[in-house]
């Protein structure tokens, strides 16, 4: 009996993880910038610095507790947190880069977005509102 | 791993009183700390710092760097450094301003990372490369650090990242000779590094050039130098003093990091012109895999040095000199050569156990060609802060 248990309660684990699994890339209203998949990697990863458009990129980040965080690493950066945080470390302690800003929570990243129309972050999608522009989503 | 903070240290921060002067410079403090133990596993053998006791100094270290972004694309950023292996006493090993002339041009002064190899800019952060340590057969140059400016580029070609580097300063540091410590300076040092990078593919190439001047107290190498002088062979004493001879350093790098297979190496030749210096021959090749948190690998090193016989020759083509120190002049060179050649065999692995550490342990066994053969085991916690 307290075997069907846990496997009921790992299945719920399972399905609840995937179902708040999508993540939204959003930028401001105003941005009509084409921004790939690869744009995005780039911008957060520092490689790019631009949009298409030429104007200045600002990725913005949610901090590492943050679990959205671990989901756009694997699915929009390819990379795990700790090959990220390798990665970064790499820059930063050699004057080669800085990591993106960090802020606590989706409500602030959008915020944020939608008041500067450089910045580009991303969020759990059920947080999104007519504030920001979503570009893309990840599942 | 980023940590603003309301208030530092008394040494950090009288340090950095120069950039604390502005009020709205906004200070960023990051780190990195490595506690690392080994030991040799037979009584009587010495390797890479290690002897046949559980030593947990030789490459423990902890440093704190401070940035201060001052708007504008201007920066300044110190790394203050405490090693075990010097009894954890603190230096700086990196103190630089930074200027971003564009997106894609940054241009550095001050105390720099001497860009010779891949892993060079971050030596010591263990927790951003696999291994304990990287391939001391091609990283041993006795010079990490130089004083003096630095322009980095980064641009796209094709499907390319490509960072152009070009390095200008001099370096100092005290090494051991035989034995002996000596002052040592590389001066009007120039360099040129080059990499591209394609997704899963790095290739590296760098060159270097400076002057050289050893300033040894070692009793016997002075004796053996002044009894040339007093016959005559000062053209012969020439070859073997180190004294602004011409260096460079040439070397090539390659990566391949595709489906969590990770396979690199590095070919190095360092050479010291009319010294007693042997050309050195440095390379390695290492394989690793990644199955999620642990990433084992395995690394060959080979050390192929060319003993510089010059000194030696003119030596004996004068005639005046007696066998004996004829024979010491041999040895010496040769030793340049005798001392360092063989080959290292290394396997192991990194274990992220947590999002900001790593735990590694790793065997490497040294075969040398004319020493004595050695085994090490030695494991470390690498962390980011």
């Amino acid at each position: 009996m307290s075997k069907i248990f846990k496997v009921f309660l790992l299945i719920s684990v399972f399905i609840c993880s995937q179902s708040f699994a999508e993540i939204a890339v959003v930028v401001h209203p105003s941005n009509t910038a084409e921004i790939s998949a690869d744009d995005i990697e780039r911008i957060f990863l520092g490689k790019k610095k631009t949009f298409s458009s030429g104007e200045t990129a600002v990725p913005i980040n949610l901090n590492e507790s943050n679990s959205t965080r671990d989901g756009f690493n694997e699915k929009a950066l390819n990379k795990s947190s700790s090959q990220l945080k390798a990665y970064w470390s790499k820059l930063v302690f050699t004057g080669k880069g800085t990591p993106p800003k960090e802020v606590d929570s989706a409500q602030e990243v959008i915020k944020l977005v939608s008041s500067n129309p450089n910045m580009i972050g991303y969020v759990d999608s059920s947080n999104i509102d007519s504030s920001v522009k979503v570009i893309t989503k990840f599942e | 791993m980023r940590y603003k903070l309301g208030f530092c240290t008394s040494a950090v921060c009288s340090a950095l009183y120069f950039t604390s002067i502005s009020a709205f410079a906004d200070i960023n403090f990051n780190g990195f700390a490595r506690i690392a133990a080994g030991t040799t596993l037979e009584s009587n053998e010495a390797v890479m710092g290690y002897k046949d006791s559980l030593d947990f100094k030789n490459e423990s270290l902890f440093a704190l760097q401070a940035s201060a972004n001052l708007d504008d694309g201007l920066s300044a950023t110190a790394q203050f450094m405490s090693r075990g292996r010097d009894d954890f006493e603190v230096d700086v090993e990196w103190a630089y301003l930074s200027y971003e002339l564009t997106d894609s041009t940054r241009i550095n002064a001050g105390r720099l990372r001497l860009p010779f190899f891949r892993y060079s800019d971050f030596l010591d952060v263990g927790y951003a490369y696999t291994w304990v340590r990287p391939p001391q057969a091609v990283y041993d140059l006795p010079y990490s650090s130089y004083d003096g400016l630095s322009i980095l580029h980064s641009t796209t070609l094709g499907d390319f990242d490509i960072e152009v580097q070009g390095t200008l300063g001099t370096a100092s540091e005290e090494i051991e000779v035989e034995g002996t410590p000596a002052n040592t300076e590389l001066d009007d040092l120039y360099g040129l590094n080059l990499s591209a990078t394609y997704d899963w593919l790095y290739l590296r190439a760098v060159y270097m050039i400076g002057q050289a001047s050893f300033d040894i107290s070692n009793p016997q190498l002075n004796q053996l130098l002044q009894a040339l002088m007093l016959t005559g062979n000062s053209n012969a004493a020439e070859q073997i003093k180190v004294d602004s001879d011409s260096s460079s350093f040439a070397g090539i790098g390659f990566g391949v990091d595709k489906s969590d297979w990770i396979f690199q190496g590095e070919i190095t030749q360092t050479k010291v012109d009319d010294s007693f210096i042997a050309d050195r021959y440095r390379s390695y090749v290492s394989l690793a895999h990644r199955f999620d948190v642990l990433t084992p690998y395995i690394t060959y090193q080979k050390i192929d040095d060319k003993a510089n016989p010059t000194g030696y020759n003119l030596a004996v083509e004068s005639g005046v000199l007696p066998a004996d120190v004829l024979a010491g002049i041999k040895t010496f060179l040769q030793s340049q050569e005798q001392d360092a050649e063989g080959e290292y065999y290394s396997i192991g692995t990194r274990y992220d156990f947590h999002p900001s550490a790593s735990f590694k342990a790793d065997l490497t066994i040294w075969n040398g060609e004319y020493t004595q053969d050695a085994q090490v085991i030695s494991f470390a916690v690498d962390m980011v802060f």
